[in-house]
């Protein structure tokens, strides 16, 4: 019965393309009844495709934040030079900043005000935000 | 900024996947129905064929052209997986008449994997004539699925079986149905 013109592969190739063209063609009412048929519940059919699709969907979510996380740590890794200024130096920046400007001085934190009891650690953080923001240059120079 | 979208040939990776959300139940149940067709005979069972091609328009692997239904396009996208699949153990083989009858090694390929291409195409006979046997009694079909195999277009088939559009229609379901029923999930023939 088998045609010898075309291989076997090709011609069932051949009747998945017109199977398929059934299908998109198929109305909607014909899929949710032949689901109905199969599955014995279209709703329920539909939902498990559609939990696949979004599982998909939450993947490539996930793979995405993974990506930027990395992305950012790397930066958040990278020190600037400011911080690796000595202490002495990074305190004289700070402290010229707070002094020669109200503005500037009135924005920091309760805890900057506080300047002497401000630890190494406070210092850089504050000295690399204004460095990010362009206040400073990474040499601690007014930006 | 919408200027510049809509010149973009491709869905952007919000638009596909607002599409995909879209979806409604029926294109849900389309695309089981469509892995399971193209998945049979292979080891891809057709929720996993699904969830890949999926995979592969929301990492950009394939892009989706503007203006193709989405359906469409999933589509495309499985078949090339299965394509994909079976061409893993797929050889380099040249036809020796134009008719593309029989089919023999190239030169310089290896014996062994000739035999296991002719093993493959032996079983894709026994399937194909798993599906003609369950047609055997009805003759319109058998007419239809002939007309499929040599590669004919529906319209041509339909006039030289002499079948008006509603049976021909009815007919070519009917194949369809039986067809997922003896064979549904990726079960092999």
């Amino acid at each position: 019965m088998t045609s010898n013109r075309k291989s076997a592969r090709t011609q069932l190739d051949r009747l998945a393309e017109a199977l398929v063209d059934n299908i998109l063609n198929a109305s909607d009412e014909e899929i949710l009844a032949e689901a109905g048929e199969d599955y014995g519940n279209a709703e329920s059919a539909a939902a498990h495709m559609r939990g696949l699709i979004g599982n998909a969907l939450a993947e490539t979510d996930k793979a995405k934040m993974a990506a930027a996380r990395a992305a950012l740590g790397g930066r958040a890794r990278a020190p600037s030079n400011i911080v690796r200024l000595p202490v002495q130096q990074k305190q004289a920046i700070f402290d010229r900043l707070i002094e020669g400007d109200p503005q500037l001085r009135e924005k920091l934190t309760r805890a900057a005000r506080k300047e002497d009891q401000l630890s190494e650690r406070d210092l850089d953080s504050m000295l690399e935000a204004l460095r990010e923001l362009g206040v400073i240059d990474d040499e601690g120079k007014a930006g | 900024m919408r200027l510049l979208q809509s010149a973009d040939p491709a869905l952007s990776p919000a638009e596909l996947r607002e599409a995909l959300e879209g979806l409604s139940n029926s294109d849900f149940i389309r695309l089981r129905k469509i892995a399971a067709i193209y998945g049979r005979g292979t080891s891809l069972q057709p929720d996993d064929l699904v969830q890949e091609a999926i995979r592969r328009a929301l990492d950009g692997t394939r892009t989706c052209p503007r203006g193709v239904a989405l359906l469409a396009f999933l589509r495309n996208v499985m078949r090339s997986i299965v394509s994909a699949e079976r061409g893993k153990q797929k050889i380099g083989l040249a036809p020796c008449s134009s008719d593309d009858a029989e089919l023999v090694p190239a030169p310089g390929h290896d014996p062994e994997q000739a035999l296991i291409h002719q093993e493959e195409e032996k079983e894709a006979e026994n399937r194909l004539n798993a599906v003609l046997d369950l047609f055997r009694d009805d003759e319109n079909a058998l007419f239809v699925l002939m007309g499929d195999l040599d590669g004919l277009e529906a319209e041509e088939v339909r006039i030289m079986g002499e079948m008006d559009k509603t049976t021909y229609a009815t007919v070519r379901r009917r194949i369809r149905r039986r067809i997922e029923r003896e064979f549904a999930g990726g079960r092999n023939p």
